[in-house]
């Protein structure tokens, strides 16, 4: 794709500043080092296979029309003449730092307009976040170092991408992929302004779906296990993504976070490649029924868990005036181990 | 040009067929436990009606892509009880799928009777779409969905097998046995709600008697 528009702004958190900043900048030159580095970019972040996002209406408007605030500016970005681009790179400049606060650092938006003949449209919006650098001079006698306030890093695991392409017709650019390595770790509701409050947008695998399909990878791989070493790490990852304070998953993030080698590799075998690297919200309630697992607090202070299948074959709960749980079994290995979440 | 995009749709149809099939499944996932529900049902469009589609636009209106633009090619319909049911699943259906446009489809004036039913366009999720399918530009990223009661049913699906293009086109005294059909599916709906009504009213006013005696 080739592109042929850039806008750049330096944006300053703004939602609960007292300060009103409003975010400078504007378009600048398309040169070929400029094209360069978005490609590189693009390739470095594997933008084109990450998170998939849809742009989310309101569920109340039954009006028929489509409606959506950002669609529009990325629209205009993408198809429009250059005032409609400019005056949508800007509204969506004032638009993030009004969703940024003051626990997100200042940082420069680029906005890329991209086009493959005369069809196909591409919009990438980036996020870097600013940082501080030295700038180191060797002198002939000595050295010179500078400290440059102005740098905004490509590489920082805050920096956060979309990427939203497609025909100019009414029923594309509802869906975009986007980058945002906050959303996927524990950084909690700060995380999520990126895409529920700047895009306005809901991640495209929804919870219980994408909740399912690990469940039913994780089944089938239990199934296919032989060697208990594999089963048990499998178990201790069932265990722990249950009670992680992480919200966001992917299959690939559970599969790097908790599974090694072999393991891994047979894991993601069950999810298809296209899923593999898509977020979505974890639903503990709906993994603990698809995988029919079970843990049980009982009130001397131990924790019995069954997984699977164990309810009613070793493992039996008697219900009369108070329920209590009988297990019995052939004890087959024991550990004495700090609990990991 | 027909002809090739007749050969270009009839090539993924399978694959439309099965994204059909897992939508439907999907559908009834989503909708366990909601009450009421007559059947879910899923389609991926025929061949010569998608054609026909494409060809009845003209001009101005001509699709450009027809392949992506189409947004019926797979498209499903859940069949309820009450009218109050309609509200309830298209809220649920909005909460679990991406919907681009919801519209009530209703006469336009308070004193006419037709079509009525609930209609969605919504994003295909990605986990029932096949390999690659998201990377496309020539396919569809929507499905339509339409949320009706028994009745509104009965009153829509035999204008498929009337083929007439339009309203206009009829005599007058078959527009007006049309009209006298859909009013009477609109009495029935209005009538059966206010029996569920009663009903929900009755018990739990019964509920309340015996728990004070």
């Amino acid at each position: 794709m080739d592109v042929f528009r850039v806008y750049g702004f330096a944006v300053s958190p703004q939602r609960t500043s007292d300060e009103k900043v409003s975010p400078s900048g504007g378009a600048f030159k398309v040169t070929s080092d400029i094209k360069n580095a978005l490609a590189s970019l693009m390739e470095s972040a594997k933008l084109g296979s990450q998170s998939v996002v849809d742009f989310q209406t309101d569920p109340h408007d039954d009006s028929g029309r489509r409606k959506h605030a950002v669609r529009d500016q990325i629209l205009h970005i993408a198809f429009g003449n250059s005032s409609q681009a400019k005056a949508a790179a800007t509204r969506l400049a004032n638009s993030l730092a009004a969703c940024m606060d003051k626990r997100s650092p200042d940082s420069l938006l680029m906005v890329a307009a991209s086009r493959d003949g005369q069809k196909i449209g591409r919009a990438t919006l980036w996020a870097f976040p600013q940082e501080e650098a030295f700038q180191f001079k060797p002198l002939k006698k000595g050295a010179a170092v500078k400290l440059l306030s102005d740098i905004f890093s490509q590489s920082s695991r805050l920096r956060k991408a979309a990427l939203f392409e497609g025909e100019h017709i009414r029923s594309h650019f509802w869906q975009g992929r986007v980058l945002d390595l906050q959303t996927t770790g524990s950084y909690g509701k700060a995380a999520d302004y990126w895409i529920r409050d700047f895009l306005k947008c809901r991640l495209g695998l929804e919870g219980d779906a994408g909740t399912r399909i690990l469940a039913d990878a994780v089944r089938k791989t239990y199934d296919q296990l032989s060697s208990d070493a594999e089963r048990e790490q499998l178990y201790g990852a069932i265990v722990a993504v249950r009670t992680s304070p992480r919200r966001t998953w992917s299959a690939n993030q559970f599969a790097r976070q908790y599974l090694e080698g072999g393991l891994r590799s047979v894991f993601l075998s069950h999810v298809s490649p296209d899923l593999q690297s898509l977020s979505f919200q974890f639903r503990r309630k709906a993994f603990e029924d698809r995988l029919n697992f079970r843990v049980f607090r009982l009130d001397n202070g131990a924790f019995v868990s069954a997984p699977f299948s164990a309810i009613d074959n070793g493992v039996t709960i008697l219900t009369g005036n108070e329920r209590r749980l009988r297990c019995e079994g052939t004890i087959l290995e024991e550990h004495m181990r700090s609990r990991r979440a | 040009m027909l002809e090739k995009l007749r050969i270009e749709f009839s090539a993924r149809h399978p694959l439309l067929e099965s994204i059909a099939e897992k939508l439907e499944a999907e559908t009834k996932e989503v909708l366990i436990g909601m009450p009421r529900i007559d059947r879910i049902s899923f389609r991926a469009k025929g061949i010569d009606s998608f054609i026909k589609k494409v060809a009845k636009r003209t001009g101005d209106a001509t699709y450009s892509s027809p392949l992506s633009e189409v947004e019926d090619q797979v498209a499903g319909r859940v069949l309820v009880f009450f009218y109050p049911d309609v509200v309830d699943i298209q809220m649920r259906l909005k909460e679990k799928f991406t919907a681009i446009e919801s519209i009530r489809k209703q006469p336009m004036k308070d004193d006419e009777f037709g079509y009525e039913s609930h209609h969605l366009v919504c994003q295909i999720p990605p986990h029932v779409l096949p390999e690659g399918w998201l990377s496309r530009a020539d396919v569809p990223k929507t499905f339509e969905m339409q949320v009706r009661t028994l009745f509104m049913h009965a009153w829509a699906e035999p204008q498929h097998d009337l083929a007439y293009k339009a309203a206009a086109d009829l005599p007058k005294e078959i527009r007006r046995e049309l009209a006298w059909v859909a009013a009477s599916a609109w009495g029935a709906d209005k009538a059966f709600e206010r029996v569920w009504e009663w009903q929900t009213r009755f018990s739990s006013d019964d509920a309340r008697t015996q728990a004070s005696d």
